[in-house]
């Protein structure tokens, strides 16, 4: 009996993470899909193509492919744009973020393995980051706090990393955050943190809500200056040292801020 | 591989090194070499030294140079009022053969990419910003890319520059000649639409 490869074609809602470019024509992708998690895929031709790929394979879309799947890397058949983000990729603060955002996701996630709540988390944050009314640095608080809660690892805002006291219930005008341990600790726990950060207490009530809150509710959320400030920093310290690794594109955002 | 001598296999091996160059095609490169006369292949071996030697960047406008002006810095019949600004000598030398172009360029030796930690730093953005301070043009072009990498290029400079009394202008995008519209993006056949000009135009 002769042995014929099988040959699976499949479509699927995806964001384009990443594109690396092979030899002269053709690009490898890396896709967030909601059922099968990280995919990557092999579009030959792309470098050249007029009529299948033209101006559809940008970085941060949300499109609809057409995924051929045979032995090996899977192909891309088609793309369809369901929404460009048009605004992300002429300002070059959103696309830092969403290029860091990809980052840590490709860095955090193995392939095949379904992300629904990260697919809406990815998507409602690229939105929010297109809609002019809201501020970026925001909705990168929003997403890493949100991204670290899904990968189960968020951190303890509301019992002290250390002892486990209810930190609401402390009268403190400035509390601390041990890196280490990850999460609030409480006066007599702070002196054992090695890596700490003072944090006002109105920013991490405001933490503490999104958490509450989840998906549905966080992207209601307004920081000050201050307080976005704040979130980002610690945002930006914590999630790197928990997934091991510092993400290229969080030293260009510290490029850009300081150019 | 191994029937064949070892000078000839380290040829094909760095051959086969060279952007789009497989193993096949590294081999009939190699054998079509060992074929040649002494002069083609010596013409061949010199070029490469040559090029290796005496090509660097303009000291100017960063675009490739045997001297240390470039022949654009140096041409006075070019107009340096106008600076062109593009992500790599390649782009350039597209630019060039469109012939639509006749100011100054400014090569940025690549374009920002945060995923590949590629900041301002890493490219000639400080140089640029200190040229339109001294030399005072009277516009900038973008024409970086139009991919993500791109248009955050362009948008970062036209940011640095907004302060200077200097046009800064981005290069229209849209429908490409003898293209067909059922297969333009919607992004670019957006922008096609917003950028659209009087038909009167086209009568001059």
């Amino acid at each position: 009996m002769a042995l014929v490869a099988q040959v699976i074609i499949r479509k699927a809602p995806a964001i384009l993470l990443r594109k690396v470019e092979y030899g002269d024509h053709d690009v490898v992708l890396t896709f967030l899909t909601p059922d099968e998690g990280k995919m990557s895929a092999f579009a030959k031709n792309a470098k050249k193509s007029v009529k299948r790929f033209s101006g559809v394979l940008e970085l941060f879309t949300h499109l609809e492919i057409v995924i051929r799947q045979g032995k090996g890397l899977p192909y891309l058949d088609e793309a369809s744009i369901l929404s460009p983000y048009e605004s992300i990729r002429t300002d070059y603060l959103k696309s830092a973020y969403a290029g860091y955002w990809s980052e840590v996701t490709i860095q955090w996630l193995e392939e095949g393995v379904p992300q629904k709540r990260l697919f809406t988390l990815f998507e409602s944050s690229l939105a929010a980051l297109h809609d002019a009314r809201r501020s970026p640095g925001t909705v990168s608080i929003l997403f890493q706090l949100l991204f670290l809660d899904i990968a189960g690892l968020a951190p303890s805002l509301s019992r002290c990393a250390g002892c486990g006291v209810d930190m609401e219930t402390l009268s403190q005008a400035k509390a601390f955050f041990d890196l280490d341990r990850g999460g609030m600790v409480c006066p007599q726990c702070r002196g054992e943190a090695r890596h700490r950060m003072a944090i006002s207490v109105g920013t991490l009530k405001q933490l503490r809500w999104v958490l509450n809150e989840g998906l549905e509710g966080a992207f209601r959320v307004r920081f000050s200056p201050a307080a976005e400030r704040e979130g980002l920093s610690l945002m930006e310290r914590f999630l790197p040292m928990h997934l091991g690794r510092e993400p290229k594109s969080l030293s260009f955002l510290s490029k850009i801020r300081s150019f | 591989m191994n029937h064949y001598p070892a000078s000839l296999k380290q040829l094909i091996d760095n051959l086969a090194r060279l952007p789009g160059i497989g193993r096949k095609s590294a081999e009939r490169l190699a054998l079509h070499i060992l074929k040649a006369s002494h002069r083609e292949a010596d013409l061949l071996a010199s070029s490469i030294v040559e090029v290796k030697k005496r090509v660097r960047l303009c000291r100017r406008c960063f675009a490739l140079a045997e001297e240390d002006y470039c022949p654009v810095c140096t041409n006075m019949n070019r107009d340096h009022s106008r600076i062109c600004v593009v992500e790599k000598p390649a782009d350039m030398a597209a630019i060039e053969m469109s012939g639509g172009y006749n100011g100054s360029y400014h090569i940025l030796q690549g374009a920002l990419s945060p995923m590949d930690g590629i900041g301002p730093d890493d490219l000639r953005i400080a140089e640029l910003l200190k040229r339109v301070d001294v030399d005072g043009p009277s516009e900038v072009i973008l024409a970086t890319g139009t991919n993500v990498e791109g248009e955050a290029t362009a948008a970062f400079i036209s940011e640095k520059l907004h302060h200077q009394p200097v046009r800064v202008t981005r290069i229209a995008s849209g429908v490409p000649m003898g293209g067909d519209l059922k297969y333009v993006d919607q992004v670019t056949l957006k922008r096609a639409m917003e950028t659209r000009h009087d038909t009167r135009y086209l009568d001059k």
